[in-house]
């Protein structure tokens, strides 16, 4: 019997039925993180003896008889933006190599609560600053399917965990795509709920009007198991809505009759790979077959995503990182002659260039004399970009797009501009821009084995169609002679 | 829209920044903003004169305010575990006024 070929949810059963114990489980990941680790690197920190000791209390609870959650005794990786009491949380920087929090982020204790258990923190993009994992104080995190390859970010080294079987689960973060991408990259499902419905209490903040913790899973149904985990309303974090969608696995059902799927008119004329444009156009064709209506729909606002995205993320950015300054906690520098030195040295020494680049382009837009002009412009653009899709979600059920342009690039690409790497978050940020929830599926793969995802958008606590089209276009494909 | 950051502009964003100003750096960073500034100054294409910048659910929704309760036991101990340079129970940082 090979654990590692168990999806999570039937793990859950195994364990839950005493055919396999919570250690054998525990041995059969920790073995196969050591098999691949070397090349992967998808972890910065493993946690075994923390796992070991959470499996053992999982047992006891199923000998005694005790009902448990479906996903109880299950391993999941988390992303190293994510605080877990006593666990070294990094962010991907050097910043924060020693920091060790003192309280767990609140998907931390859902998952403690439900019997999940925690291998480790994996690799991201510094501050979850990027889209290739390769901005990481703690070295690059390397693609399963061809390690040549980047994983995508910045939740990368999650997605690559989970592909990799190093993992049956994990979380990740999505600000502008970086759980959808990477998902894409690594053919795994990943997915950011709507905003405000996983509780950002614990999630070291990148953008606060954009982040979401997500589930990363290697296939639709666990993702959603994982999702109805942790999501729920917190009372610790302001923008955590109330009337939270729940108990999502209702809607795995195996049928989209009648669905109507939007096309954005003005994303067909993108620059797109050709293989991610035969993959994209299948899945049209797919998804028709199985009985949704297919349609263009003008999205005029589509070209201004991108510019409105990166001001306002980067001036957020900028706010929420002027908290780190080595004073009471990270990196404090060793040669400085007054405070103010210290602040400076500890902030330069401590960040890498993208993440300043980012701080600076975001303090630029705060700053008053280009307050009005850029951050304010940008969320006012923003507003309209929201109406538009509140607009298209009048009329279709969802919006389908490729996931990114291209198929995860060569490693070692980051000589290019920041500007043409950020052209390639194109199809991701609208869903961020306006708290939508969004899915990122396997869809097919390109000519040398990249793996390529489709993307489906729907709007604000709709998961429920998000999940019934993503289980429908899964169980079609894998009903096709698919890799 | 600005098309091109000035020397002052950039030095002056540094200091906003809390950043350590480094020539060279400087140098690539500058060059790259006003790429980005470049690129984004499409935004100017949008009429948004009589817009606010919240939007309607933003202005109507209510952040609720917590209890004013002490809860959590963090403490004192907790609060300095990370702290870089730290004696009795204080954290020690240079002298912070002149």
């Amino acid at each position: 019997m090979d654990i590692l070929n168990f999806s999570a949810v039937e793990l859950g059963k195994e364990i839950k039925n005493k055919r396999i114990s919570s250690k054998e489980v525990l041995d059969a990941y920790f073995a196969q993180i050591e098999k691949e680790e070397k090349e992967i690197n998808a972890f910065i920190t493993l946690t075994k003896e923390k796992a070991y000791q959470k499996g053992e209390e999982v047992q006891r609870k199923i000998n005694r008889g005790e009902p448990c959650h479906p996903l109880a005794g299950v391993p999941i990786a988390i992303k190293d933006n994510i605080i877990t009491k006593g666990v070294k949380t990094t962010c991907g920087s050097k910043m924060l190599e020693n920091f060790v929090p003192t309280y767990n982020a609140t998907v931390m204790d859902r998952l403690e609560e439900a019997g999940l258990i925690m291998l480790g923190k994996t690799n991201t993009d510094e501050f979850a600053m990027g889209s290739t994992t390769e901005t990481s104080y703690y070295g690059v995190t390397k693609n399963p399917i061809n390690p040549k390859h980047v994983p995508g970010g910045s939740s990368g080294g999650s997605c690559a965990a989970v592909r990799a079987q190093e993992c049956a689960l994990a979380l990740g973060s999505d600000t502008g795509g970086s759980i959808r991408q990477p998902a894409s990259h690594c053919q795994v499902v990943g997915m950011k709920p709507s905003y405000g419905s996983v509780s950002r209490y614990g999630l070291i903040s990148y953008a606060s009007s954009f982040d979401q913790i997500g589930p990363i899973a290697s296939n639709v149904k666990d993702c959603v198991m994982l999702l109805d985990t942790i999501t729920d309303y917190d009372e610790k974090d302001s923008t955590s809505k109330k009337r939270t969608a729940k108990n999502f696995t209702q809607y795995l059902i195996n049928d989209i009759k009648g669905m109507k799927i939007g096309i954005q008119r003005q994303a067909l004329k993108g620059v797109m790979d050709k293989d991610v444009e035969r993959t994209f156009l299948e899945s049209i064709r797919l998804l028709e077959r199985a009985g949704a209506s297919v349609s263009a729909v003008d999205f005029a606002l589509t070209n201004y995503e991108l510019s409105t995205y990166y001001i306002i993320a980067s001036a957020q950015a900028s706010s929420n990182l002027s908290r780190f300054d080595g004073v009471k906690y990270g990196f404090r520098a060793s040669n400085y002659q007054d405070l103010e030195e210290m602040l400076k040295a500890s902030r330069s020494l401590g960040f890498g260039e993208e993440v300043k680049k980012r701080i600076l382009l975001g303090t630029f837009a705060l700053s008053s004399s280009y307050y009005e002009d850029y951050y304010a412009k940008a969320q006012k653009v923003r507003t309209l970009i929201k109406n538009e899709y509140q607009k298209a979600f009048e009329y279709y059920d969802l919006i389908l797009t490729p996931v990114a342009a291209e198929t995860a690039p060569l490693l070692g690409r980051a000589f290019d501009h920041s500007l043409t790497k950020y052209v390639n978050d194109n199809y991701t940020i609208g869903a961020n821009l306006t708290g939508i929830p969004a899915i990122s599926v396997p869809a097919g793969v390109s000519k040398t084995g990249l793996p390529i995802g489709i993307q489906l958008l729907s709007a604000s606590g709709r998961e429920d169609q998000l999940i019934q089209a993503s289980y429908t276009f899964e169980t079609i494909r894998r009903g096709k002679d698919v890799k | 829209m600005l098309k091109t950051i000035s020397d002052e502009l950039i030095k002056h964003l540094y200091e906003l920044s809390q950043l350590q100003y480094e020539k060279d750096e400087a140098k690539e960073i500058k060059a790259e903003l006003e790429e980005m500034l470049n690129y984004f100054a499409v935004l100017d294409e949008i009429d948004t004169s009589n817009m606010v910048e919240e939007t309607k659910e933003e202005r109507e929704e209510s952040f609720p305010f917590r209890k004013d309760l002490a809860s959590g036991n963090n403490g004192q101990e907790a609060a300095l575990l990370n702290a870089p340079r730290k004696e009795d129970d204080y954290v020690i940082v240079p002298k912070t006024i002149k």
